[in-house]
């Protein structure tokens, strides 16, 4: 046995560790360890000189470490300011994809499995043995003899049967869709009319006229496409597609990405006296804005066809009910329609009920902001396509207020496209041709032939490089020595274009410049009449009585545009600052500089100014820069010599590439201020509504 | 960083009824005041690890982008400090995996660390020590192993074991074992 004087000997044999010692002096060691350390340390001379050298070696390490973060950071020191800046304007615009894209406010920190899947086994004994009572004491109308699963399977698996039935199968359905508001007390009812070709991907669609009904009311050719622009970003806020209603599959999705509510599934008799199974879905609250808070939708049992789709939505200012109930269904084939039927959106019959009269006086200011919401839906539409960067595609208003997208395309695929993403755009007509078309119309006198908007710019391609013609450009001689020196390479710029002129190959490296710099030249430019575009049309109008999300798409749309014309500007300096400022002498710079200190390229963009002016501004600026490149490489003629052209130009770019990131913030802030305002006065309820991310860049 | 502050913004996070998550606004609001409380931790141990700013500033900010995220998706949080430093971990291997020139060590990064010119407002003598500094710390790292770059960062900007431990994935017994070889070679590396 060891005796306790024993123990004590080898206790003063032992010494920490140097993970005992950190663990100590970090407070982390166990309380047996920590008091070992502690009374060791007491005893211990060596032990206290390694603790002290523990301490002295992490004091030089924090010290280095300090040292060397604040060299790695130095260059962003100035910018810091803006680092929060920066993130914000990152975090709205994921809040508002997040926004578009969520279905369902999921926030309340549960989990997100369905809630059926949630209850606990005892809990869903009860449920068990509760709905056993229940169901044989209930009224015979209650027995419930399908679940809801079984009822959504059927109705998927017949519809699936009815669309192989068909080759090439468009669904043609005419539905009665109506809104029920209780304050006031009112209905509105159409009767919409829908070919839906799944397989190519197309849809069709008309308003055959306001719904037959005593009680309701006439309604306009703008409140039954404002009708069915509300049911479009209901159906899309709620994962639905209105393109496919009363779809057993989309209904079946939405409700399995519920959370927590009710269902229950009733037998029924429809008006034609038929049997039908209603499946009632209760949402749990709380309800966002356009969020589902009750439906029933109604399948009719003897084929299991899906008849009517009854919605209770939560509104800004409560709950309305909408109703789709259909009159007609039947699948067709493809080659049964009209060729033309696609093609072109049909436009609404006028109501039979002749002129209506706005239902209430603030309806008329409403339709305005809404018809402006459409249009700014189209713009971004044809934004996301591209079709906005140098295309001849305009939007335009007919004399009935009616939207017109016409313009040219190259091909048939293009024109395709442009149709199927304008048709989810309610009354949009699309009178877009292929130049082949236009060559024909134009061969034949025709009325309808398209005529080239003044303003509009040269048509270009984004990734289309621009030869330069041939001959000698003014800095020829300069740039060829800068070049013959063997150092300087033109820089491999990221992508596109850039990385071909780039590419070490034998060709000439002062062509690869010049094309290299018009042609991002050009792409800027497109970029930029984009955004003057936008800032000419939506000039008078004030961004604060916009719709929100119209107010969102727009930004977008301005921040696209932005951020590419500030990618082009960057690459643009990159590509010429070195071959440019080669040509130029130093002294000269200098003396630019400063009279540039008090000049006008130096100057920031107007603070204070409109958004609109600031996009205009920077159009001036870009067309500037553009006349720039085209007076030293494609061989248009300046007032000035090409050697202060050069220098002008290099001054403008590394000027303006530091002005953007304010520019860019001044234009969110201007956006997003009084946002929540605009929320109570504004009728979401009536704005349109997608849901497409906005293109990163 | 501002370990109060922290402690309330995760209350706040815990306690459903402190903050109206319905509203994305709100949720917004909250995670810009995280991001103001939490940013230079992380940038700094980012930076550390990729010694590139920029870089480390776009990891940051996706760091936090992916907190709105998940806050938005309803997920529950119960360390926000080592849930953010896990996320800024995995992003920043992320960003090494893709890149593999990427790195503070990395001959060009290394190379661009020292020729940074000293801080102007030392004196000479101050800058020489500085340049000193730097070249030691740059020479013991490429001795330390990953795990030990890592949680020295980590420890460096305030983390404890346990949470080091949890964003590394790693039991916190190797947390001490790592931090205290990593010490040791930095030691032996200085006193060489």
């Amino acid at each position: 046995m060891i005796s306790s004087s024993c123990k004590k000997w080898f206790s003063q044999l032992w010494h920490p560790s140097d993970e005992d010692l950190l663990g100590f002096l970090d407070g982390e060691a166990t309380s047996r360890t920590a008091r070992r350390v502690r009374r060791h340390l007491e005893r211990c001379w060596s032990c206290r000189t390694r603790r002290e050298e523990l301490d002295l070696s992490i004091g030089g390490f924090i010290r280095s470490r300090e040292n060397l973060l604040a060299s790695l950071a130095a260059d962003r020191s100035e910018a810091d300011g803006g680092v929060e800046q920066r993130f914000q304007f990152k975090l709205r615009k994921l809040a508002c994809q997040e926004n578009a894209v969520q279905p369902v406010s999921n926030l309340s920190g549960a989990s997100r499995k369905p809630w059926h899947l949630r209850l606990s086994l005892p809990v869903a004994a009860s449920l068990l043995a509760a709905a056993f009572v229940f169901y044989s004491l209930a009224p015979l109308n209650k027995v419930r003899t399908v679940s809801a699963q079984e009822l959504l399977r059927h109705a998927t698996e017949a519809e699936t049967r009815k669309m192989r039935e068909v080759k090439k199968p468009v669904v043609h359905r005419k539905l009665r869709v109506a809104r029920k508001a209780a304050q006031p007390a009112r209905v509105q009812a159409i009767t919409w009319e829908s070919w839906s070709d799944a397989e190519n991907r197309r849809f069709a669609q008309r308003v055959a006229g306001a719904a037959e009904g005593l009680t309701e009311l006439p309604v306009s050719n703008e409140q039954s496409a404002l009708l069915l622009a509300e049911l479009e970003t209901i159906f899309r806020q709620n994962d639905l597609n209105l393109e496919q209603p009363l779809s057993a599959e989309g209904h079946d999705r939405w409700r399995q990405s519920l959370q927590t509510g009710s269902e229950e599934v009733i037998q029924a008799e429809l008006s034609d006296g038929e049997k039908a199974f209603i499946l009632r879905t209760a949402v749990a609250g709380p309800y966002r804005t356009h969020s589902i808070r009750k439906a029933e939708f109604v399948v009719r049992t003897g084929d299991w066809h899906p008849v009517e789709h009854r919605l209770s939505i939560q509104g800004q200012e409560g709950v309305l009910d909408y109703e789709l109930i259909e009159r007609t269904f039947e699948v067709v084939t493809l080659a049964a329609l009209p060729l033309s039927l696609f093609a072109e959106l049909l436009p609404p019959v006028p109501s039979p009920l002749g002129p209506s009269k706005p239902a209430l006086p603030s309806a008329l200011s409403l339709s305005e902001t809404d018809s402006l919401a459409i249009e700014i839906q189209a713009h971004y539409v044809l934004h996301q396509l591209k079709a906005c960067l140098g295309k001849p595609i305009h939007v335009n208003r007919g004399s009935a207020g009616r939207l017109r997208v016409s313009g040219l395309v190259d091909t048939e695929e293009e024109r395709n496209e442009l149709q199927t993403a304008l048709s989810t755009v309610p009354g949009v007509t699309v009178a877009v041709q292929t130049v082949a078309e236009a060559v024909r119309a134009a061969s034949q006198p025709s009325p309808s032939g398209i005529q080239r908007q003044a303003g509009l710019p040269p048509m270009t391609r984004e990734n289309e490089g621009v030869t330069v013609r041939t001959g000698r450009m003014p800095l020829q001689q300069q740039l060829q020595q800068f070049f013959s020196r063997g150092s300087n390479q033109l820089p491999v710029a990221g992508g596109g274009e850039e990385e071909e002129v780039g590419k070490r190959t034998a060709e000439d490296p002062v062509a690869r410049l010049s094309n290299g710099a018009v042609t991002l030249s050009r792409n800027v430019m497109a970029e930029a009449w984009a955004l003057r575009r936008l800032a000419e049309r939506y000039r008078e109008h004030d961004i604060d009585r916009l719709p929100r999300y119209s107010r969102l798409l727009l930004q977008n749309m301005l921040q696209d545009h932005l951020s590419s014309v500030r990618l082009g500007i960057e690459k643009a300096r990159q590509l010429l600052e070195p071959a440019l400022s080669s040509v130029t002498s130093e002294k000269k710079r200098r003396e630019d500089n400063r009279e540039l200190q008090a000049g006008r390229h130096s100057a920031p963009f107007g603070a204070g100014k409109a958004w609109n002016e600031l996009c205009l501004e920077l159009f001036g600026r870009a067309d500037e820069a553009r006349e720039m490149v085209d007076a030293l490489f494609a061989g248009t003629e300046l007032e000035t010599s090409p050697e202060e052209t050069a220098r002008r130009l290099v001054d403008l770019l590394s000027h303006w590439a530091r002005q953007f990131e304010p520019l860019e913030i001044e234009i969110a802030r201007q956006f997003s201020s009084g946002s929540s305002s605009l929320t109570q006065t504004v009728h979401d309820g009536n704005t349109q509504r997608s849901a497409p991310a906005p293109r990163r860049f | 960083m501002n370990l109060e502050s922290l402690a309330l913004a995760q209350t706040a996070l815990n306690q459903k009824s402190g903050l109206d998550l319905a509203s994305t606004a709100a949720l917004e609001e909250r995670v810009t005041e995280l991001f103001r409380l939490l940013y230079r931790p992380v940038f700094r141990y980012v930076l550390t690890i990729l010694g590139d700013c920029g870089l480390a500033e776009d990891v940051t900010q996706d760091v936090f982008l992916r907190l709105f995220r998940s806050l938005s998706k309803g997920e529950v949080i119960r360390n926000l400090r080592a849930w953010v430093f896990q996320v800024a971990y995995r992003l920043t291997m992320d960003v090494l995996r893709a890149n593999r020139k990427m790195g503070l060590l990395q001959e060009d990064q290394a190379a661009r660390v020292l020729e940074k010119k000293p801080d102007a407002a030392a004196n000479p003598e101050q800058r020489l020590l500085q340049q000193e500094q730097k070249n030691q710390l740059l020479a013991a790292w490429s001795l330390l192993s990953p795990q030990e770059q890592h949680c020295l960062s980590l420890r460096s900007e305030g983390l404890t074991y346990g949470e080091i431990a949890s964003v590394l994935g790693i039991r916190s017994s190797s947390v001490g074992n790592f931090l205290a070889r990593g010490i040791g070679k930095i030691r032996r590396a200085s006193h060489d």
